[in-house]
């Protein structure tokens, strides 16, 4: 009984914890849960360890919690990460229009049909089913690795180059953002094999490694163009209704359950990638369903990658939350994948429930503060957590991130090719190369 | 004068001078009154320090990480926020390196480097390990090691290193020194230790069995029984030299089975022949007390010598087997030097030869009782121990003789048992439990070909496509009514396209 309640007090309290955290633009959960990984090691080291059934509910609060709730930042203060996005174009529509909250609410209805998802659908098939497809998709990773890395570089789609008489100005304007994106692409790759092979960030915080460039790459451009931005956001109006049905939701659960599901189950897979393949695989046109679709797949991406490591049989750690819990604890039975389960299950409910008081605060906000200074703040936060756990080196990764991070926002081409930081290096390793083109770029 | 206002320019507060309000349009300065224009930053401008930051910043991130040694840890200074870090160990190896395999080739390995403050498993997968087994790297224990890799740490202190290039190993080879056999015990019960001695006994697992092999090997301490599995006696090198009599080095790993010591050798290749020629001279023959039988060579035997044990060895020139319900003998040909002999079994020894079934062109060590039937000198094995392959995979006589390639569809089920050889186009691969099959098609017909993971591994297996021509020499089995040729091992293929 005693464990129960431990359960359920650390669930509430790391879910309202993050819920709070994710109004923070560009503040990633991921960030927040390495600082929380760094001190739980401290108080080990101190022989003071806490209880699985304290961390793991906390863990799970966090991640779902900030999956909900991030929404807030992403639909109002425009400063998405890069797993939403297809939120920023249609969630900034529903800004401009004064709706902003209904759009918040309407991907936090997403993020709770996706909790559904995860602990009815997802949960009781998991133990019997992922460990058979992993079996057999083991050894066929790389290649569907590469698909993918080709699909997202050959739909992406010239922005200009339609106007005009023919020549070379005019080809120019046609590759200008698609050359951008390769350009991102490449880069962030070549940034990948560097901080993968040779890293200059202290061994003793290398769990973090990658840390300081995601932040450059993906959230300190969006705070440093709001920050340059004119835009006033008009007045917001708070409505008591929101303009979906039964089947926007289905519709959105399959769209966004299936990119949120390959987002979590492939290695290195994002929830960007995943909502764009899902996006184009199931081409559901309704605005409404976009924006919902988008809150069940960064929820089934975000929490489904943590939940994949209790699954029993499976053995898979995806996700940067599962890699910190994988350093924390080893989940060995179906008590700690059940408990995790009804965590996910509590966490999805007082964060939603929190949603519509969080939204509404921020709103307040930001009719208050200048959109500006708030994103002037949200980047000091940023830079002091980068600062703190890697130090000055992680700062200058973190800027050159941003470098690469801003050629896509600048040129309009799609900030889901940062991920090449990733996706490249990973590739290359899991089809045998990697080695060597580290070997050639001296790297090792 | 009132300013102009463009349309649509209404809100466009730089373009108007700030002092006198007039029309300025892209100028910085006011022609009217000369007042400096202070204007919004060009979005142009921002790409081209955006580009700029990025490329130059990567550059001096590359040049800084390219200037940075790797650093070297103490195993016991790895704690759990390091997981990823790329560091540098040096120690000592503990124990054989574990190799794993699957289809022939070497999926992974892992060995133990022991620093002095603790002891951390390097592990290399696919292409990393198949390089380091390729080159011959394979640490052993007892060796010097410095490895960088990057680390893997998770809960309950479960640490490991991935090894990213072969080129990161350094092994400074070292051999342990030897261990007297008396003076093993139970102390040294998971230590690696070197052991020197003579082999006694030779007892190679039973037909159908899951047991190891085992080798009695004595010193002038003591004696010991020293085991292992198929696929090291796979990876032995020299295993013509592997025969009662012949003096052996091993490095072995103490363990203790239904409450006896016995040493494990670990891979095939922590078995040396340190005295080679002088095994050679002494090798009798697998399973054979040494000095019972008499050894001869196959040019010396005669008819008067009838009625004697003899031990002999040669190359398996034919092989024919008794047709189907028949009483008649498998009778094997073996050549040695110019001369040759036939060797004669029935099927109850045929039905027990699972490791040493006769196969063209293999050196075969047979002991058996000279006889002379329709005036033929021949020689009677009555027990399938008696036949022992010294080597089954000749380097300088290949198992294909294309001299003996017959048309598929001549091959009949009264060949069953019998060594065919053929040539054919390969049809597409079908995975099998633990294999691949393949159909050969001639001119003539079609057959299927069985390519066993433990017993055909090598170039031959790894560059076979499909259209290939191929030459195959096999047994030919009976699967479920279907005649199937059953490679015996990578040299029983010939790539002819």
């Amino acid at each position: 009984m005693m464990t129960a309640l431990l359960v359920l007090v650390s669930t509430v309290v790391g879910t309202v914890l993050s819920s709070v955290l994710a109004c923070l633009p560009g503040l990633h959960v991921y960030n927040v849960m390495g600082a929380m990984a760094m001190v739980f090691f401290a108080l080990a080291e101190r022989g003071i360890s806490l209880p699985p059934e304290m961390v793991l509910p906390f863990m799970a609060g966090m991640i779902v919690g900030w999956s909900m709730l991030n929404t807030i930042p992403s639909v109002l203060l425009g400063a998405p990460d890069e797993s939403a996005m297809f939120t920023v174009l249609p969630g900034q529509k529903y800004l401009m229009l004064g709706r902003g909250y209904e759009g918040a609410m309407i991907t936090a209805v997403g993020g709770l049909a996706g909790v559904y998802f995860l602990v009815l659908v997802v949960g009781p098939l998991a133990p019997r089913f992922l460990p058979v497809a992993q079996s057999v998709l083991r050894d066929h990773m790389h290649w569907i690795l590469w698909v993918i890395i080709t699909y997202i570089l050959m739909s992406e789609w010239p922005k200009g180059g339609n106007r005009g008489p023919a020549g070379w100005a005019k080809f120019f304007d046609a590759w200008k953002t698609l050359g951008a994106g390769l350009l991102t692409f490449f880069l962030a790759g070549l940034m990948g094999f560097i901080l993968l092979y040779r890293s200059p960030i202290s061994t003793g915080v290398a769990f973090q490694n990658i840390m300081p460039a995601f932040v450059g790459l993906f959230a300190v451009p969006w705070c440093l163009l709001n920050m340059i931005s004119g835009t006033e956001v008009p007045k917001q109006t708070v409505s008591d209704s929101l303009d979906i049905d039964g089947d926007i939701i289905l519709r959105s659960v399959g769209a966004g359950g299936l990119g949120g599901g390959i987002a979590a189950y492939f290695p290195v897979v994002t929830g960007g990638i995943g909502g764009l393949l899902a996006g184009h695989a199931t081409a559901q046109r309704d605005e409404r369903i976009f924006v919902m679709s988008q809150g069940v797949s960064k929820l089934v991406y975000y929490v489904g990658a943590f939940m994949l490591l209790f699954v029993p049989g499976l053995g898979i750690t995806r996700g940067g939350g599962a890699w910190m819990i994988k350093g924390l604890y080893t989940p060995r039975t179906y008590g700690d994948y059940y408990m995790i389960l009804a965590s996910i299950a509590i966490a999805g409910a007082v964060s939603f429930l929190m949603m519509s008081p969080l939204s509404k605060l921020t709103i307040r906000l930001i009719e208050r503060y200048n959109y500006r200074h708030v994103s002037t703040a949200a980047l000091i936060v940023i830079l002091a957590m980068v600062y703190v756990v890697t130090g000055w080196i992680g700062l200058f990764i973190m800027a050159v991130g941003s470098g690469i991070g801003l050629i896509p926002v600048l040129f309009g081409s799609r900030r889901l090719n940062c991920l090449g930081i990733l996706l490249l290096p990973i590739a290359c390793n899991m089809s045998g190369f990697g080695h060597r083109i580290a070997e050639w770029l001296h790297l090792i | 004068m009132p300013p102009t206002i463009m349309p649509g320019h209404e809100t466009q507060a730089d373009i108007h001078c700030s002092h006198c309000g007039r029309f300025v349009g892209a100028l910085t300065r006011c022609p009217h009154c000369g007042a400096r224009m202070s204007k919004r930053m060009s979005l142009r401008a921002i790409r081209v320090f955006a580009m700029a930051l990025a490329t130059i910043g990567l550059g001096l991130l590359y040049l800084m990480s390219t200037h940075r040694q790797i650093p070297s840890i103490k195993i016991d200074e790895i704690k759990p926020t390091m997981n990823f870090a790329y560091v540098r160990v040096a120690g000592t190896i503990q124990g054989e390196t574990r190799l794993f395999k699957q289809g022939g080739k070497v999926r992974s390995l892992t060995f133990y480097v022991d620093d002095g403050s603790g002891e951390i498993p390097v592990t290399a997968y696919r292409a990393q390990a198949e390089e380091l087994a390729a080159e011959g790297r394979i640490p052993r224990a007892g060796d010097r090691v410095e490895a960088a890799g990057s680390l893997s740490v998770s809960a309950d202190d479960n640490i490991l290193m991935r090894l990213q290039a072969p080129d990161q190993l350094t092994i400074i080879r070292t051999d342990l020194p030897i261990t007297r056999l008396a003076e093993i015990d139970e102390s040294l019960l998971g230590e690696s230790l070197a052991v020197e001695g003579r082999i006694l006994k030779i007892q190679p697992p039973l037909p159908d069995s899951k047991l190891p092999w085992t080798l009695d090997l004595e010193d002038e301490s003591g004696s010991r029984t020293l085991t292992f599995w198929d696929d090291a006696y796979a990876e032995i090198a020299d295993k013509v030299l592997l025969a009662p009599g012949a003096i052996v080095r091993a490095r072995v790993s103490v363990s203790s089975y239904r409450g006896k010591l016995q040493l494990k050798l670990g891979p095939g290749a922590a078995l040396e022949f340190p005295q080679a020629p002088a095994a050679q001279f002494l090798a009798a023959g697998l399973g054979v007390p040494a000095g019972r039988p008499r050894k001869v060579e196959v040019k010396d035997l005669r008819p008067e010598m009838a009625g004697q044990q003899v031990r002999l060895s040669g190359r398996v020139l034919s092989i024919k087997a008794p047709a189907a319900d028949s009483k008649e003998p498998y009778e094997v040909v073996l050549q040695e030097g110019d001369a040759s002999v036939q060797v004669v079994y029935w099927d109850k020894v045929a039905a027990r030869l699972t490791q040493s079934k006769p196969m063209i062109g293999v050196l075969m060590q047979v002991e058996g009782m000279v006889s002379v039937f329709k005036d033929v000198l021949q020689i009677k094995v009555n027990r399938a121990d008696k036949i022992v392959l010294l080597d089954v995979m000749p380097v300088s006589e290949p198992v294909v003789r294309q001299s003996q390639v017959m048309e598929i569809g001549s091959i009949g089920r009264d060949r069953i048992g019998s060594v065919c050889t053929v040539r054919g186009k390969l049809g597409e691969p079908q995975s099998i439990r633990s294999g691949v099959q393949y159909s050969l098609t001639d001119d003539t017909g079609s057959i299927v070909v069985l390519l066993w993971d433990k017993k055909v591994q090598g170039s031959n297996r790894n560059a076979l496509k499909a259209g290939m021509t191929i030459v195959a020499t096999g047994e030919l089995v009976d699967y479920k009514g279907v005649l199937e040729l059953t490679l015996p091992s990578d040299q029983a293929l010939q790539l002819e396209e």
